[in-house]
């Protein structure tokens, strides 16, 4: 074997990689070639100066080795996937919740909310129609109805544009009217109803929204970016008159 | 499920090799140790798959070369990437003259290798993994291993043999100082 094809298997020669034949071979072939045995022994001592420089300790491996540790631990992984549970589940309420919301499965809610809604389009259609309180008879009839809080349950950004008595399905509620630039919000209040509504209830560009057992607000669909707002704020307030 | 003690047992003895690997593959401390973190974080995961007595050292290693090179991937520039093809390649390019003999002067010369290179004659050399082992964990056949690690070798023993002196002059030739 010539010294170039010796050469090329130094490598897996000092290795320990080559098979017993070439073994056999590169060994006989080092025994009688200087320059071969030579360039050998360069290979082997790079290989121990690499070995040696590898050995070199690491700075900062308890640091990390800390850091790792602490990556493993189970609330980290809590904290690492919050943002995404999050993200999930406003998307699975944003699909699935209209679904959850959708119309109850209760007659009597059904015309119930039918019945409201005739009386807010009906005072969208006949704005002039309706028999409007003023503002004392208002404060007089809330005051019969022990309801004399409510006047100040405006939703954010919204002021009281009036009020008046209507009967649907046949029970006495006062409705007040909301109104801002470009929306309106009707909220019903009675003492004579005692059921509350199962749910929020959608129907006909209206979306119903129960609270509690004496007020309901209807609101248009388009004014679902405020839903939360006004429906936290009612209710807060309503909590605030059951105590 | 395998508990978090039979980790740290098996896998946490790893850290310094394979902090010590990714620093020269990456070349960078800071990402070694981003890489080294995500290793164990991809090992925990899936620890409970993990077939105990069998080579963890290996199984590790085998996540550490796969982040390295996905983050290279990410940075454009593979560290692990079959570039024997390209011109040049494997080429010392030694940029400043160090100290003969130094531990310094050796890891230049290994920095400076093409990065393939440079992870077979890692593997082997340093970390002391057989040829078939480290095929198997840089997915290539055995015969690249040894071709590679043949040509590692020579590089770095032209580096190391050729004097500081003509190293300096070589770069300043190609540099185009000096003329």
């Amino acid at each position: 074997m010539e010294c170039k094809d010796v050469r090329k298997l130094l490598s897996p020669f000092i290795d320990n990689e080559l098979g017993t034949h070439d073994t056999f071979i590169v060994a006989e072939h080092l025994e009688v070639c200087v320059l071969c045995y030579r360039e050998m022994e360069d290979l082997r001592s790079i290989d121990a100066r690499l070995q040696e420089a590898g050995r070199t300790p690491l700075v900062g491996l308890e640091e990390l080795r800390s850091d790792i540790l602490a990556m493993l631990s189970p609330w980290l992984w809590v904290r690492r996937w919050r943002g995404i549970g999050v993200a999930i589940a406003v998307l699975l309420f944003l699909v699935v919740g209209p679904q959850l919301f959708s119309a109850p499965a209760d007659p009597e809610a059904e015309a119930f909310s039918a019945a409201l809604i005739m009386e807010v389009q009906l005072n969208a259609t006949q704005p002039f129609s309706l028999p409007w309180l003023d503002p004392q008879s208002l404060h007089s009839v809330l005051r019969r109805e022990g309801l004399t809080e409510l006047p100040s349950l405006a939703p954010a950004g919204f002021h009281l544009e009036g009020a008046r008595i209507c009967y649907p399905l046949g029970r006495l509620f006062v409705q007040l009217v909301y109104r801002n630039s470009n929306e309106e919000v009707s909220l019903f209040v009675s003492r004579r109803w005692t059921r509350p509504l199962p749910g929020v209830y959608k129907h006909g560009g209206f979306t119903i929204v129960p609270l509690g057992m004496r007020a309901v607000f209807l609101v248009g669909q388009d004014s679902l970016a405020n839903f939360a707002d006004i429906r936290s704020l009612a209710e807060e307030e309503i909590a605030a008159l059951s105590v | 499920m395998r508990s978090r003690a039979s980790f740290e047992n098996e896998a946490l003895p790893h850290l310094e090799s394979l902090l010590r690997t990714a620093v020269r593959l990456s070349g960078d401390r800071a990402r070694a140790e981003d890489a080294v973190q995500e290793t164990y974080l991809r090992a925990w995961r899936s620890f409970r798959t993990y077939q105990p007595d069998t080579n963890c050292r290996a199984w590790l290693f085998r996540i550490l070369l796969n982040v390295l090179k996905k983050a290279a991937g990410k940075r454009r520039r593979d560290p692990l990437a079959d570039a024997e093809d390209v011109e040049g390649a494997g080429k010392i390019i030694p940029l400043f003259p160090t100290r003969e003999g130094s531990t310094q002067d050796i890891l230049t010369a290994v920095h400076h290798l093409a990065p393939e290179f440079r992870a077979v004659l890692w593997l082997v050399i340093v970390e002391g993994f057989s040829y078939k082992e480290t095929a198997h964990l840089l997915d290539i056949p055995m015969g690249t291993v040894m071709s590679r690690l043949y040509r590692a070798r020579r590089e770095l023993r032209r580096y190391l043999t050729v004097p500081a002196v003509t190293r300096k002059e070589q770069k300043e030739r190609t540099t185009g100082h000096g003329m």
